[in-house]
């Protein structure tokens, strides 16, 4: 008869191949079943402040030229918002375009009425309070060892600007003769904007980093339309929601 | 001898102890370590069918809104040879366009009001740079940024009347034009073989305008003047293709043709050429088989 006896060494390596697999179950798998690095980011935004300053141009606007500088102050209090406020300085002007409308542009007269152009609007200066949510954190490789880390956000904001308006062609001169170069109707009027917009950053180290981004900019504006081109008074308002669309790349610092 | 081996046994008890000290910044002895991780499926050798929505972003003196579809298949791991046809449904002059000849009288030269109705184009493209994003800290998903470039042919038109006409919008067919495309943009697989792509493609190709319907500028004013009945026509000249737009009560199809006419005479009066760059955002889908 065989006697059962205790093995301490098959103990020992039953507990050792346990603890072996039981380092193996640690490994994480992704989604697509390969194992997952997990990493902390590199670049952290909790708790920062960030002030950037960009160069943007707007994209959609045929009639008028305008570009300027967009300056940023805000904070990060968790890794995927930041808030705070914006405000943008613009250079406008109207574009080749507009200028050759005006030179081609007839004697007036009454018959036919004419309309206004929309989109002439110049928006010049602007503050908002802006929030950014940044739900996306990834990097890649370029040249294979240089990893650039990045960020893609949405940003929405609210505030007020400075829209100057010059018409195209409606003149602020009754007469049938061909208006003068700086002679068309103009207004300027504080108008309510809102904003929304999308970009990436890009992380150049812990406090620098690159910033791309379009945004519209989004307000009410009208034109007149039925208009008596001998009569500056005639007319009538039309009012549509104008939309500014811009690009802009600059710096941001974040400590 | 079994006790030494019974001790090794337990070493791998002992080790997960040793190593742990947590991960992150802000600890000062936190180590940066480069981790080589093998991607976990490749393209190389497979197909990718892609389902775009593509609209244009630089609508200047033309809007265009269509759909395209381009089947790839990936030499290496970021090279592929691919095929795409583009059909842009609504291919008509801007708003802006429309301004100008309602408010001012003006209109765009006939090379810049060139429209595009739809294009092939075969093509390499090349995913030099490869990452990874992952969304709220949480699902990670790979990405790849890429660059395309393609030769092929653009099938143009030219709008003759304005939405605003009483026979409506109305077009001419301007042709084949060879055409170049341009693109750059990026996949985000969301798995081994689905991935949504985002890009812009720039379409280049030739606005030189001599022929609408096939007809040349001394037919249109022969047309314009015996609607439907002009004798003479250069070879190839359609005047019935002229005869488009909403069927009005008492306009009869002369005069519509006649209508169209005049437009296209408008636009070929003075010839014009250039090279017309139209922009589009194309989103979309692909699957990998």
């Amino acid at each position: 008869m065989c006697a059962r006896r205790f093995r301490p060494e098959i103990l020992a390596a039953a507990l050792g191949l346990a603890a072996l697999s039981a380092r193996a179950e640690e490994v994480i798998y992704g989604p697509d079943g390969a194992p997952t690095v997990v990493q902390r980011k590199l670049h952290t935004m909790t708790g920062r402040m960030e002030v950037g300053a960009a160069f943007d141009i707007s994209m959609n606007t045929a009639l008028v030229d305008q570009f300027g500088a967009l300056v940023t102050a805000t904070y990060h209090p968790n890794e995927w918002l930041d808030f705070g406020p914006e405000v943008v300085f613009h250079r406008t002007r109207l574009s080749t375009l507009a200028r050759n409308v005006r030179v081609d542009l007839r004697a007036r007269t009454s018959i036919p009425p004419r309309d206004e152009f929309a989109n002439d609007n110049q928006l010049r200066f602007a503050g908002f309070l802006a929030a950014r949510l940044a739900p996306i954190y990834g990097k890649f490789n370029l040249a294979s060892e240089l990893s650039v880390h990045f960020q893609a956000f949405l940003l929405a904001g609210a505030g007020v600007g400075a829209v100057h308006r010059e018409s195209i062609n409606l003149c602020q001169d009754p007469g049938t003769d061909v208006c003068n170069a700086d002679r068309y109707q103009a207004s300027d009027a504080v108008k309510g904007i809102g904003e929304v917009g999308g970009g990436f950053r890009f992380y150049f180290g812990q406090h620098w980093s690159l910033r791309t981004e379009v945004r519209a900019y989004l307000f009410p504006s009208s034109y007149k339309t039925g208009n008596d081109l001998t009569q500056p008074s005639s007319g009538n308002a039309h009012s549509y929601l104008a939309g500014i669309v811009t690009i802009a790349f600059g710096l941001s610092l974040l400590f | 001898m079994r006790t030494l081996f019974t001790l090794l046994m337990f070493v791998p008890l002992a080790a997960p102890a040793q190593q742990v000290p947590a991960v992150g910044v802000p600890d000062p002895d936190v180590q940066r370590i480069h981790v080589l991780e093998k991607r976990p499926f490749t393209e190389a050798g497979r197909w990718e069918l892609s389902f775009f929505g593509a609209t244009q972003v630089n609508p200047k003196f033309t809007s265009h809104t269509g759909v395209s579809v381009e089947l790839a298949y990936h030499l290496r791991e970021n090279l592929a040879a691919q095929l795409g046809v583009s059909y842009f449904p609504l291919a008509v002059q801007s708003a802006l366009s429309e301004e100008l000849l309602t408010k001012a009288n003006e209109a765009p030269e006939t090379a810049e009001a060139f429209l595009l109705r739809g294009n092939a184009v075969a093509g390499l493209e090349l995913m030099p740079v490869y990452g990874k994003l992952n969304i709220f800290d949480g699902k990670i998903l790979r990405l790849g940024f890429y660059l395309n470039a393609g030769l092929g042919v653009a099938k143009t038109r030219l709008q003759l009347r304005q939405s605003t006409d009483p026979i409506g919008r109305t077009f001419g067919d301007t042709g084949f034009r060879p055409m170049a495309a341009l693109g750059a943009g990026f996949r985000i697989f969301l798995t081994d073989r689905f991935t949504v792509r985002l890009e812009l493609r720039d379409f280049v190709y030739s606005g030189y305008v001599s022929r609408v319907n096939g007809c040349n500028a001394a037919d249109v004013i022969n047309i314009e003047a015996s609607p439907g009945t002009a004798t003479g026509l250069s070879p190839g000249c359609d005047q019935n293709a002229f005869d488009q737009g909403n069927h009005l009560p008492g306009k009869t199809a002369a005069d519509r043709i006649s209508l169209n006419a005049s437009g296209a005479r408008d636009l070929l009066k003075s010839p014009s050429a250039d090279v017309i760059n139209n922009i589009a955002f194309q989103g979309g889908v692909s699957w990998l088989f």
